[in-house]
């Protein structure tokens, strides 16, 4: 037993989460990702996937698309009906309230207090009317009515005299003793047939709507006769009345008891979901559409209708009906007219429901937008089969048509949407940018290029960048590197001049001499270059593995061949100065420590570790670069370049051994006691904080004596030594710079901080 | 009388190795203080073989006691929308051997203090009448460090209409680096802020001044995502051996199960 719990307790092996991918989520390019794509700007899915779009990405798209000349409905730009205001419902309030006792009671020490109650009071306030309007003058109807009222909902009231800063909104739970002391004689009292007539549908709604829109099951603490149906809202359900026969009772009890039991009724069928349940469902909705033809609840629950069709599988129907509603909601906003909150549900749902597992077949009569959505969202299989395009708008009347049209003629002719013929800037933008990216997936860079020149006036530096990204990473997929930057990206470059495109032009130069590059294709590329700053972007990686490597004369012969003066990119100012420095030093060959110093402060402040260590940017894949550690010797004047290999487990110089070396060299000549101060400070700094640890000491084990041997030696003399300059690495010394020792075996690639 | 032998020898080595099992349990101090939970997250199916894997980690091999299940109920999102995720199979997949749960809101934007309660009390209601028992609240929400103090605000209106219930937050380690001094005003509001370590699906190890801050403050626990034991053990090896320690596992569909594993 002891041996089998040993095992259980030592042995038990867990998995671990992957490490995952930064990924660029605005338009940009860093370290960690440059973007190809962006939620702003739509694309259709068949380009990219065999599947249809999930619903994250459908509700992008969804929003984006209705950004665009609707007034944003979404954004609540669009009039939404007007609410009642607190004034009118206190005016409501006043009429009621100043009959009943029991309100007045409850009012001496309790206030109608909170306009988010509003909806919920005014609810109350209604079955408060009503029933005086039954019943009147009669003390159940104005415990009946009380009850309701207090119960309205949760934080509707205040306590009077509660003059605090904040002062406190009662929960149901917390006001519950008002409404048990008022309802209570009703318990055990017999009521006469002829009363429960009367009152047991009030009571059941009273109760009902508690349970329904409070979730409170009050039925144990009450046991009354009358309570006559098991469910509250079942009064009416067999009496077969109709807005010209109610028997005597208001249409508003009926209508709102037979409305609650359908929505009671549709809760269950969306746990249950059983055939039987949505066919009662049905002819019960069925028969009060006939019977209250003229119904407030009508609108609501014809809406539940859709979901009762999909939920039966009938997604002809549901579709159908669907996208009539939409259309009436679409033409709400075309007009500017106010649209209602089931507007507002039916046009949120839509990226929910066409992401969904079924797929639908638009009615031909469906808004374009819809029918727009469904093409951006839906894989090109379904598109085939169930032949959208087929469906084109014979004269497009409004940008979204056009756009179909558009995306059809991709689809059936190959044609490359574009710009022309649109009335909106948005749809101009995105046309021309669905085109261009189309054309670059299919490898047709000349056509590309064609279209970006062509419609340079319409597209903004956003969508620019994306699409150059676009190309890089297709160059690079596609295997066409050398001639994507012989060619393509310097008449880019030259054709858009913004400054943040010759930026990215030197960015990927730097990732491709980084990741991609091969002897030839590199060679003939540095050859290419007429401009300075991209020759440095792609010389730079190279002479930084130089020095890391701690092969000085090969950096010096990268150095020599720039004219680091001329380097013009603001985010390298810092290494141009560095490197230059160095450069100097090493061409005066001045005295070794300082130029160890020097190297050993570039490598530990510009963070630089073995390229084969090292993560791509997303969107590159580690199975598209180069295993090899090493870098490449360009040297332009022997008309040499050579790939320099190096062994994986060479991780290069370490700066904290660099610097305790050039310390000892120096530390006995007096004309180098600026550097030496300067070197004890970093060292001392190197100690402080977990990323400048990693970089600075890296895998060498430096004890907490070292440190105090350098605050020593820096303020020899004095008292009073600060040691607090030390943390532990958080890190393990020998899996650096890996996070763990299974990926060091796999030799897996790191992200740089 | 060698059955009579036989019998104590038995004993006496049975009683040994009870002796050595309790020893092994009682020398794990490492972890004693430190308490788990996980969160019960919508839309993630397939989080069962992990949450048993975790059950197994924390009861045979790290003895962290586990707390109450943290359950995903609503997400009020940047359209000032609810969505709401309760449904017939979350609440039959819920683990009934604890019927403490714990109800997580997440809340992209703030929404009124109002509906979060009137959510709170609806749903403490359900799940009674499924025989759990609603110890708390959770408001998971990534407030920008600047705007804490206002988030504070927003924190005491709801504790004043919950009745002063038990209430935990998410919290982010940017707000310690941002905004140290409302970050320590808003952790003794709550009963506990669950620090998210995590970011993409990746734990990442804090910095010291974080670690110190954990320690520091009572109310302060962490979260991470996946069943990462190893970073868990990493985590609570750095964390003060006094500080009672919460440590939240958030599990959802792409972290990986190696069932295989299992002893």
């Amino acid at each position: 037993m002891t041996v089998v719990l040993l095992i259980l307790t030592t042995n038990l092996k867990t998995s671990y989460a992957g490490r995952g991918r930064p990924y660029c989520s605005v338009v940009e390019f860093n370290g960690h990702c440059f973007s190809t794509k962006n939620s702003s700007y739509l694309i259709s899915s068949f380009i990219n996937q065999e599947k249809k779009d999930s619903r994250y990405t459908a509700e992008r798209k969804w929003d984006v698309l209705m950004s665009e000349g609707l007034n944003s409905a979404l954004l609540s730009n669009t009039p939404v009906e007007k609410k009642i205001t607190e004034e009118e419902i206190h005016k409501n309030f006043k009429t009621i309230k100043e009959k009943n006792i029991f309100l007045i009671n409850f009012l001496e020490n309790y206030t109608y207090k909170n306009s988010w109650c509003n909806d919920k009071f005014i609810k109350a306030l209604k079955f408060a009317t009503e029933i005086q309007k039954h019943i009147p003058n009669n003390e159940i109807t104005d415990r009946l009515s009380a009850g309701r009222i207090i119960m309205s909902g949760n934080f509707c009231f205040q306590m009077i005299g509660d003059n605090s800063k904040s002062p406190k909104n009662y929960s149901l739970i917390e006001i519950y003793p008002e409404f048990e002391s008022i309802m209570s004689p009703i318990i055990n009292y017999k009521f006469s047939n002829e009363e429960i007539n009367l009152f047991a549908p009030w009571y059941n709604y009273l109760f009902g709507a508690i349970a329904y829109n409070d979730a409170l099951e009050l039925k144990h603490l009450y046991n009354s006769n009358l309570q006559v149906t098991p469910n509250y809202f079942e009064y009416f359900q067999d009496k077969n009345l109709n807005q010209h026969n109610l028997k005597e009772y208001p249409r508003w009890i009926v209508e709102a008891t037979n409305y609650m039991n359908l929505l009671v009724k549709f809760k269950r069928i969306r746990f249950e979901r059983k055939d039987t349940l949505i066919d009662i469902w049905l002819k019960n909705y069925r028969s009060f559409i006939n019977n209250f033809p003229q119904s407030e609840f009508n609108n609501h629950l014809k809406n539940i209708e859709f979901g009762i069709h999909k939920l039966k599988g009938d997604n002809g129907k549901f579709v159908s009906l669907f996208s009539n509603e939409l259309n009436k909601t679409f033409s709400k906003i075309e007009e500017k007219k106010p649209i209602n909150w089931l507007d507002q549900i039916n046009l949120q749902s839509v990226p929910l429901i066409f992401s969904g597992d079924d797929n639908f077949n638009l009615p031909q009569n469906s808004h374009s937008k819809l029918r727009l959505f469904q093409l951006l969202t839906h894989n090109k299989l379904f598109i085939k089969s169930n032949n959208l395009c087929d469906e084109k708008y014979d004269t497009a009347t409004n940008d979204s048509q056009l756009y179909f049209n558009k995306i059809c003629n991709y689809i059936i002719n190959n044609q490359y949407p574009n710009s022309q013929g649109f009335r909106s800037n948005w749809y101009k933008i995105q046309a021309s940018y669905f085109g261009i990216n189309l054309a670059i997936k299919n490898n047709k860079f000349n056509e590309a290029v064609n279209l970006m020149k062509s419609q340079k006036e319409i597209m903004d530096e956003n969508s620019i960048i994306l699409l150059v990204n676009q190309f890089f990473f297709q160059a690079i997929y596609s295997q066409n590197l050398e001639t994507y930057f012989q060619s393509y990206l310097p008449k880019m470059v030259q054709h858009f001049d913004y400054f943040e495109l010759r930026h990215l032009a030197m960015y990927q130069f730097e990732v491709y001499s980084k990741f991609l590059s091969k002897k030839d294709d590199l060679q003939n590329t540095y050859l290419s270059l007429k401009n300075f700053n991209n020759q440095f972007s792609l010389i730079l990686p190279q002479v930084e593995q130089a020095l890391l490597y701690g092969d000085k004369s090969n950096a010096l012969i990268m150095l020599n061949q720039i004219n680091l003066k001329k380097i013009s990119i603001p985010s390298k100012k810092n290494n141009i100065i560095k490197l230059l420095s160095i450069k100097n030093n090493l061409n005066s060959k001045n005295n070794n420590s300082l130029i160890n110093m020097k190297i050993g402060n570039y490598i530990y402040r510009e963070e630089i570790i073995p390229i084969c260590y090292q993560m791509p940017p997303n969107p590159i894949e580690v199975k598209m670069i180069s295993k090899e550690c090493g870098y490449f010797l360009i040297d332009q004047e022997k008309d040499k370049f050579e790939f320099i290999p190096k062994s994986h487990s060479n991780i290069g110089l370490v700066p904290i051994n660099i610097f305790k070396n050039s310390l000892n060299e120096i530390k006995n000549d007096k004309s180098f006691d600026e550097e030496k101060y300067n070197l004890l400070k970093r060292m001392i700094f190197c100690m402080k904080g977990h990323e400048r640890r990693f970089y600075c000491t890296r895998n060498a084990d430096i004890k907490k004596s070292e440190p105090i041997k350098w605050f020593r030696e820096l303020n020899e003399g004095k008292e009073r030594q600060k040691h607090w300059y030390y943390e532990k690495p958080y890190y393990d010394l020998s899996n650096w710079p890996f996070y763990d020792s299974d990926s060091k075996r796999k030799k897996e690639r790191v992200w740089k901080f | 009388m060698r059955k009579k032998l036989f019998l104590t020898t038995f004993f006496i080595f049975l009683l040994t190795s009870l002796i050595l099992v309790f020893s092994i349990i009682t020398n794990q101090n490492s972890l004693s203080n430190v308490k788990a939970f996980y969160w019960v997250w919508a839309g993630q199916d397939n989080s069962n073989p992990n949450i048993g894997l975790l059950k197994e980690f924390c009861n045979a091999q790290a003895f962290c006691e586990l707390e109450e299940q943290h359950i995903h109920i609503i997400t009020f999102d940047r359209k000032n929308k609810f969505n709401y995720h309760l449904n017939k199979n979350l609440l039959e997949s819920l683990d009934k051997s604890k019927e403490k749960i714990i109800l997580t809101f997440r809340l992209e934007t703030l929404p009124n203090v109002h509906n979060v309660g009137d959510i709170y009390y609806k749903y403490t209601s359900i799940f009674n009448n499924y025989g759990f028992k609603v110890d708390g609240i959770e408001i998971d929400h990534d407030s920008p460090s600047h705007k804490i103090k206002f988030y504070l605000n927003w924190l005491k209106e709801l504790s004043l209409i919950l009745n002063n219930k038990p209430i935990e937050i998410t919290g982010l380690i940017t707000w310690v680096e941002d905004n140290k001094k409302d970050t320590i005003k808003l952790s003794n509001q709550v009963k506990r802020i669950n620090f998210q370590l995590y970011r993409n699906d990746e734990n990442i190890f804090p910095k010291k001044s974080f670690i110190n801050f954990i320690d520091k403050n009572k109310n302060a626990n962490l979260a991470i995502t996946c069943n990462d034991f190893k970073f868990f053990e990493k985590i609570t090896d750095n964390i003060d051996k006094a500080k009672s320690l919460s440590v939240g596992f958030f599990i959802n569909d792409s972290c990986s199960v190696n069932t295989n594993n299992k002893s």
